[in-house]
């Protein structure tokens, strides 16, 4: 396949064009961890962001920036932060934290 | 990039995709098959003979059954959650080589989608992102059982997750390369279960760790938890979970394989698209020893198995790296 053609000039179209596809899934998932009301949600648009990232990495002929960026972030410190707001039961951003195990929950 | 390129690529993609899905199907009637056996029982044999078609029965049904969403769930993450179990499970089978290159039409094909130099970092990163699904399906279901399941699983995909990237280590530097092609032709003489027989028993027992099997199936301890992070789920996204476990069964007998049983090398010569076929044979020994395993022991406590994978198991792993580098070291002065 030779080397990909960066997202700058004289790449080829097809490049740029994945580029920007990318490139607006990152931006787009960064402002929804800003703007979602529950943090689950932050935190999963984060993890999107993270794969993005990697995918740009990737476009940039660095796999191994890549992966370490999915395994690291996306698979390790992510999981943490998810695993935190599950164990807190965090569901909105308003006020009182409900208890963990709240009654009537079970399905 | 050429067209017949962008076909070989296309077609080895459909291969291997249709053949890991076959397999999955068949490997929970073979599951059931020999665990009947192991329990003296029959097993399923109602549908064709000997039950051959029972996969299919169970596609069909799973397919036409209702998916029902629990009125409190969140309904976004519980419908998405099954899927990203399912993607990562699938997306290793990108890097895992069947065997070396074959002459069929008049060009040179590998046996393998594609090799990157990272696959085993690869391989770890989809392993570890496999875990959202487990957790967001529990988390979704807003049911304590489910909960409880993903808590308990992510909580133990996570220890066991670093036992088994140390565990790979050794092997690693025994091949000074994270390719997989490069790590199964470093064993052209001699496998590395035989260099790094501490580093497989490792990897064994946190690989099945790593995929929730018994003794670890923790996360789906009926008694205790119902069913575990997948409780509430039914037809086509309770067979996503499903699917997903049996093809991550097959993702790490596959790469116990290649890194330590020497993947399609046998000791005796052999033409090139044999080497599938002695690929699969390994492989399915090692699937075996893992229904051997669930047939025979029972589960852990859940104290017992975090005690077992961080004071014993992660020292171990860090001793077998110290020792596997000294000795290498040692050998290239």
């Amino acid at each position: 396949m030779g080397e990909p053609p960066g997202p700058g000039e004289g790449g080829c179209p097809l490049a740029l064009a994945a580029f920007l596809v990318i490139g607006l899934i990152a931006v787009a998932g960064a402002l929804a961890v800003v703007l979602n009301r529950s943090p689950l949600y932050s935190a999963l648009s984060l993890v999107g962001v993270f794969a993005a990232t990697a995918l740009l990495y990737l476009m940039l002929s660095a796999p191994f920036l890549a992966v370490l960026q999915i395994l690291v972030y996306a698979g390790a410190i992510m999981v943490l932060f998810v695993f935190v707001i599950m164990l807190l039961s965090l569901r909105r951003d308003e006020g009182a934290i409900s208890a963990p195990f709240p009654e009537g929950s079970s399905g | 990039m050429s067209l017949d390129l962008l076909i070989e690529v296309v077609v080895k993609c459909l291969v291997v995709f249709v053949v890991v899905l076959t397999a999955v199907a068949y490997l929970v009637l073979v599951e059931r098959k020999v665990l009947a056996a192991m329990q003296s029982r029959v097993g399923p044999n109602r549908v064709g003979p000997q039950g051959v078609f029972q996969p299919a029965a169970d596609a069909l049904k799973l397919m036409t059954k209702e998916t029902i969403v629990p009125l409190a769930a969140d309904k976004g993450i519980f419908l998405l959650a099954p899927v990203a179990s399912l993607v990562p499970a699938l997306m290793t089978y990108a890097v895992i080589p069947f065997g070396d290159s074959v002459h069929v039409f008049g060009r040179d094909v590998a046996l393998r989608v594609t090799d990157i130099n990272v696959a085993l970092l690869y391989l770890l990163a989809m392993s570890s992102i496999g875990v959202y699904g487990l957790f967001l399906g529990g988390w979704s279901s807003n049911n304590k059982y489910a909960l409880l399941g993903s808590i308990r699983s992510s909580a133990q995909m996570v220890s066991y997750e670093l036992t088994m990237g140390l565990a790979l280590i050794g092997v690693v530097l025994l091949a000074g390369s994270f390719s997989l092609v490069d790590i199964v032709e470093a064993q052209a003489k001699v496998p590395f279960i035989v260099y790094q027989p501490v580093g497989f028993v490792l990897f064994v027992i946190a690989a099945l760790a790593e995929i929730n099997r018994t003794p670890f199936d923790l996360p789906e301890a009926e008694p205790e938890l119902v069913a575990g992070y997948h409780t509430e789920y039914s037809g086509m996204r309770f067979a996503m979970y499903f699917l997903g476990e049996y093809a991550n069964l097959i993702t790490v007998t596959a790469i116990g394989t290649l890194l330590f049983l020497g993947g399609w090398q046998v000791p005796w010569p052999s033409p090139a698209w044999l080497a599938p076929l002695w690929f699969m044979i390994k492989v399915a020994i090692l699937i075996f020893a893992a229904i051997w395993t669930r047939g025979t022991l029972p589960r852990f406590r859940f104290d017992q198995l975090m005690s077992f994978g961080w004071k014993v198991l992660l020292p171990v792993a860090i001793a077998n790296i110290f020792v596997t580098a000294g000795v290498v070291a040692l050998l290239h002065k």
